[in-house]
């Protein structure tokens, strides 16, 4: 179907004949307006997609002056709009005008077309961020339309080293996608890697930009995200400062960033408007509660199956008593209890903002309670599954966030059947899989592994701005110092 | 030398010859270096480190001169065939080593944790982690040997909890066993130190790797300090005739070990091995793949696939505590041979044969 | 593609293959019997009687103290017989408490710490104790909210830590019992008007009991045992009516031996720091201080040398002066040691320092 469709394309050879066929083709679509516009000279015909077209425009800026019109030749500049252009290809002709532009034309000459650019934006305002949402700290988050994501960028960084590269991505959908890194800071291997990768890539729609992440990460079957997604444009801004690369994709409001490691997907943008000691400890919660989160159930199952011995004497009434009546083994237990919560998240993921939280709210208490009423489930799991829930809700990413829930079941299943040590060798089968990975053929777990110990200032903790006089190693930048650390240090009056 | 992207930095030579030191051995040396050395085994911990920091020194002559890995050195110095055959003795030492450490660990599993544990598939588990790690090339082992030093340091703390217990007067009076008997157990224990002979085939992946000769004396020096610490803490925390008694007295010290939300620690503590031997399996899978593959010329992943066949049939064959320690002799009997004889012979004989062949040349010239 | 379809094929295969064929024995904490305590005593020439006390978790969070008994020649097999008796498995692993009869532990326990040290689940903090009386009656009481494991393991420990016994448990003993130059000692518990006490510590000699000594002479027993002591109490009276209580801050203990293995004579230097913690004739002058450090010094030595002399006529040797030889002598003999030992003469040097006498003059 597609051989045939592009044959037909490109076999067009009378030019002529072929704007005719362009035309019928508009046409077929009711949403095509064409009407007859007598001019001084000639009678114009005036096409265009009415839902892609500002009629303010047309009807301000355009048809006033085709009146003047004597020759096709001289619209450019009549118009009062920059975007005017002839163009005799009919593909060209047919993309512009899906863009919004309009077609003027003289019945009685074919070969000038003119196009005038006249599109309506229908975008929403730029609003706070909600995924990322910061207490202190800039509160704009990126939009659906591209321009304006990378207005935003642009006026963080009034650089003219800072390039956009454009490209269309999507036989359908014909997404315009930008890459955006700082000239001579950012490594150019790293942008060949991005641009040849996306070049490459063979896909019909990308309606977003999570679309790219999953087509163009270093390891697609991993579950672990290898590119950060973000709504705030400065912190796009500061990682391209950074050395990093960004990826805006129109119709999305959250651009990409890679190379990058695990643990920044842990870093809350946040953690650079507080002091560094407050930040670091945050941050330092939050990889404890990845690992709990991860970790407890699992290690609730096996313990209580098989090794029960490690429970110390004060422990064990508590625990015991809260089985007692319990008619499941711990694991169905458990999955049971993380399947509930995982029901619940869907369920208020997917409802109203409103119902969602009322689901929350009533599930969580009345399933809970009942459950252990019932004697179904023991308090003290409830109360870990909760928690474990809890914890993987810090993680700032929200797609590393569902990966972290997502790896807690085969840990499940390991501690069932090899107890504490299907645990540990799920560990070990994480870690590898972690040492494996790698963001842009960069390496996934740096800076512990390769150690660099320079980065490890903004990676579990945050330091002072004043120490990260160097740009991290990760990216291999070109200019490798952010600023003077000699002059920094110079401060007359403190 | 391997291609750059290929190679690792120098200092984590550091964590690799420790990594692959320390594997089931620290679990229950004491036993075996307390028979005849008694309470003067600290002293045969630290001689037993200085000979493995001399050989370490030796190949790092060897291995300098001729910036090759031990395959193409043999291949250098001998031909093809005859050196062929010495590397192959090399590669299945190695495997062995793998073997040995993972039947060992097995068998602490099945007498701690779980006597009814089915081998065959708990075997083919690890045998499958091996060969995910072993897949992602030389660097994802180096890492997980970084990992597997740095994640499960946090035990040597709970060596502390013994202390309260300790008599450090057991340790005198110093000198307490003759020359002989220190001889004896050095010799035990430097099965603890074996594998370090993996250097030999990962030389070639070192960046700068004449630097990181201080490096690999430094990884040694860490695993002759940890296992002088678990010995005195033993020494202190055991009666001579107790030890005696204890087949792995470290994981017999873990059991003291009591903390308000775990106690019972040596679960805990056979728990967390899985991180030290896996990524001593792996170096020692590692290394046998790597030198087959240079000598046969064969793709790697089938070698690979191969020796992890093996690697899992022995572990499954080999059944009783008797066995295991027979194999372990075995290993250790080639070991000593291949590190304390062969070594310093091959570095003697490629030191003639260079100066031959320059002769030659000179000759010629 | 294939990559996805052979990750997920395996994971499938290993999920089935893992859940059946682990063939590891589950054992959920609340479908088997936590046995606490263990009390052994000799029935007859060579069978013994095994009392294995369990708490009963109640639904209303309070615990029933059960017990089983059953008799056989070794004591895993005893264990198989209680499962016999009773509804979930019974399992060692919380094991907190072993008790001995007092004629098993003088007939020798050797035998019965062998299932201790071989079975893995079994931790090396459990206390060993003494039993004067039935075990099985002494064991069959409720003492309190929770089963006797629990309540001996607690009472022990408890007086372990305000310093009123020597450290012990099962690792101490058997460090002690393998060691050459010192023995072990356990305590004895007993009951007194329905409640359980800890009234004698039992002196052995390798794995029999021997000797005991009373409650009052745990304090020269403690300050000699440990290079390094405190909490321990000690009261005395003076001559006319005059009763003093300390209370030991700091104490530390020093051996002199100049020649080790013969029959010189052994002097074992104590230095204690301590404080008053009742006195009962008026106010508390330097003077009077220091006639109270030297009555406390003569009392000390006094009651501790008879105390070792005590040690030295039963040939045991609890507080490990073998073990200060061993550790000065190259080429230890044992046999010569325990020849010499019970004709060295050991003396107590002591230096009391009352430091603190309470919060008023």
């Amino acid at each position: 179907m597609r051989i045939w469709r592009n044959k037909r394309k490109t076999d067009r050879s009378d030019e002529d004949h072929s704007f005719q066929v362009l035309l019928q083709r508009l046409t077929e679509s009711d949403e095509f307006t064409q009407f007859t516009y007598a001019s001084r000279s000639s009678t114009l015909c005036i096409g265009y997609y009415t839902s892609l077209v500002d009629t303010e425009i047309l009807h301000r800026d355009i048809l006033p002056y085709l009146k003047e019109l004597e020759i096709m030749n001289a619209l450019p500049n009549v118009l009062p709009i920059e975007e005017v252009s002839l163009e005799k290809d009919a593909t060209k002709i047919q993309e512009q005008l899906l863009r919004g532009f309009i077609l003027i034309f003289d019945i009685n000459n074919l070969n000038q077309m003119g196009l005038a650019k006249a599109s309506v934006e229908r975008t929403r305002q730029v609003t706070i961020p909600e995924v990322e949402f910061s207490v202190v700290g800039p509160k704009e988050a990126f939009v659906e339309a591209l321009d304006t994501n990378i207005n935003l960028v642009r006026k963080r960084l009034p650089l003219a080293d800072l390039v956009i590269k454009e490209m269309q991505i999507g036989n359908l959908s014909k997404t315009r996608v930008s890459v955006l890194y700082i000239d001579g800071i950012a490594n150019q291997e790293n942008v060949n890697t991005v641009v040849q990768r996306l070049s490459e890539l063979q896909v019909d729609q990308i309606n977003d930009s999570s679309y790219l992440t999953q087509l163009i990460q270093d390891n697609q079957n991993s579950p672990f995200p290898q590119l950060i997604d973000t709504e705030r444009p400065d912190r796009i801004a500061s990682v391209l400062g950074d050395g990093k690369i960004a990826i805006l994709v129109d119709g999305a409001p959250h651009g990409l960033i890679g190379p990058t490691t695990f643990f920044e997907f842990f870093s809350a943008f946040e953690d650079y408007f507080l002091n560094w000691t407050v930040a670091s400890f945050f941050r330092l919660v939050r990889f404890f509660a990845v690992f709990f989160s991860i970790l407890i159930t699992p290690i609730y199952v096996a313990v209580l199956t098989y090794h029960y011995e490690l429970i110390p004497k004060d422990m064990l009434s508590t625990l015991v008593t809260s089985r007692s009546a319990i008619p499941l083994p711990p694991i169905m237990e458990a999955v049971v209890l993380e399947l509930t919560i995982e029901l619940l998240r869907e369920a208020g993921a997917r409802l109203p903002t409103k119902v969602g939280q009322t689901i929350g709210i009533v599930g969580g208490i009345v399933i809970g309670t009942a459950s252990v009423e019932a004697g179904l489930t023991s308090n003290v799991l409830l109360i870990i599954v909760a928690l474990g829930a809890l914890a993987s809700f810090t993680t700032p990413v929200y797609q590393m966030g569902n990966t972290i829930r997502l790896i807690r079941f085969p840990f499940l299943l390991m501690a069932h059947y090899i107890g504490l040590l299907g645990v540990a060798v799920s560990f070990c089968f994480l870690l590898i899989h972690l040492l494996r990975l790698s963001s842009l053929g960069r390496p996934f777990l740096e800076p512990f592994y390769p150690l660099r110990v320079q980065d490890l200032k903004d990676s579990l903790i945050r330091l002072p701005f004043s120490m990260q006089t160097k740009r991290p190693i990760q990216e291999q930048t070109e200019d490798t110092m952010r600023f003077n650390p000699m002059k920094a240090k110079e401060k007359d009056d403190i | 030398m391997e291609k750059k992207e290929l190679q690792v930095s120098p200092f984590l030579v550091f964590f690799i010859i420790h990594a692959v030191q320390v594997g089931v051995g620290v679990l229950g040396f004491q036993r075996v270096i307390m028979k005849s050395a008694g309470n003067d085994a600290w002293m045969v911990v630290i001689a037993a480190g200085m000979l493995v920091s001399f050989i370490i020194w030796l190949m790092y002559v060897l291995l300098n001169r001729h910036q090759k890995d031990i395959v193409q050195i043999h291949k250098e110095l001998f031909g093809k065939w005859v050196g062929g055959v010495i590397s192959l003795i090399w590669i299945i030492y190695w495997l062995l080593i793998g073997i040995v450490t993972l039947r060992n660990y097995l068998e602490i599993v099945e007498v701690w944790m779980f006597p009814t544990i089915n081998m065959y598939m708990f075997t083919l588990i690890f045998t499958i982690l091996v060969y995910y790690c072993v897949t992602g090339g030389f660097r994802v082992v180096t890492g997980l040997s970084f990992l597997g030093v740095c994640i499960p340091f946090y035990l040597f703390f709970t060596f502390f909890f013994p202390v309260e217990f300790a008599h450090f007067r057991n340790l005198l009076p110093i000198w307490n066993h003759s020359i002989k008997d220190l001889t004896i157990s050095i010799k035990d224990m430097i099965l603890g130190f074996l594998g370090f002979s993996t250097l030999l085939m990962y030389y070639p992946y070192i960046k700068h790797p004449k630097k990181s000769q201080k490096w690999a004396q430094l990884g040694n020096l860490l695993t002759v300090v940890i296992y002088l610490f678990i010995l005195i803490i033993t020494i202190g925390f055991f009666s001579e005739g107790q030890v005696s008694k204890q087949i792995w007295a470290t994981l017999s010290l873990w059991k003291i070990v009591e903390m308000p939300f775990v106690e019972r620690f040596e679960y805990i503590g056979i728990t967390s091995w899985v991180l030290i031997i896996l990524p001593n399996i792996c170096f020692s899978v590692w290394a046998a793949t790597k030198g087959i593959q240079k000598i046969f010329n064969l793709k790697p992943k089938k070698v690979l696939l191969v020796l992890l066949s093996i690697l899992f049939c022995t572990s499954v064959a080999i059944q009783s505590r008797g066995e295991i320690a027979l194999l372990s002799k075995i290993m250790s009997l080639i070991g000593l041979c291949l590190v304390f004889v062969y070594i310093p012979l091959l570095t003697l004989i490629s030191f003639f044969i260079s100066k031959m062949r320059r002769g030659k040349l000179e000759k010629s010239s | 593609m294939k990559r996805v379809l052979n990750i997920v094929v395996l994971s499938i295969i290993m999920s089935m293959f893992l859940s059946g064929c682990m063939n590891i024995k589950e054992r959920i904490l609340d479908d088997i019997q936590l046995a606490t305590a263990a009390a052994y005593e000799y029935i007859d020439e060579d069978k013994i009687e095994v009392t294995a006390v369990f708490p009963n978790f109640q639904p209303d969070k309070s615990v029933k103290n059960e017990t089983l008994v059953a008799s056989s020649i070794l004591s895993k097999e005893i264990r198989d017989k209680h499962s016999l008796q009773s509804e979930k498995p019974l399992v060692s692993g919380k094991l907190e408490v072993t008790l001995y009869e007092k004629k098993t532990a003088e007939r020798g326990i050797k035998d019965l710490l062998d299932t201790l040290q071989r079975d893995p689940s079994v931790g090396s903090n459990v206390y060993l104790a003494v039993i004067d009386g039935s075990p099985r009656e002494l064991l069959s009481k409720q003492y309190g909210n929770m089963d006797n494991g629990i309540f001996l393991s607690n009472l022990i420990e408890q007086n372990i830590e305000s310093g009123l016994i020597h450290k012990t448990n099962l690792h101490q003993f058997l460090y002690k019992y393998y060691a050459e130059g010192i023995d072990p000692m356990l305590p004895i518990i007993g009951r007194k008007d329905g409640k359980i006490n800890l009234k004698a510590i039992g002196l052995f000699d390798n794995d029999k009991m021997v000797d005991h000594i009373e409650e009052k002479e745990y304090f020269y027993l403690k300050i000699l045992l440990n290079r390094k002591g405190e909490n321990d109490t000690h009261a005395i009276q003076l001559d006319g009516n005059t009763k003093v209580s300390i209370f030991n801050i700091r104490s530390k203990r020093k051996y002199q031996i100049p020649k080790p293995m013969t029959n010189n004579e052994i002097i074992i230097q104590v230095k204690i720091k301590s404080m008053i913690r009742e006195y009962n004739d008026g106010i508390l002058t330097k003077q009077k201080l220091k006639e109270l450090e030297q009555a406390m010094e003569e009392d000390i030595k006094k009651n501790s040398e008879e105390m070792i002399k005590k040690f030295q006529e039963k040939k045991i040797d609890p507080l490990g002066v073998g073990e200060e030889v061993r550790t000065r002598t190259r080429k230890w003999n044992k046999e010569k040691w325990e020849e010499i030992y019970p004709d060295i003469k050991i003396s107590v040097q002591v230096t009391m320092d009352i430091i603190e006498s309470g919060i008023i003059e």
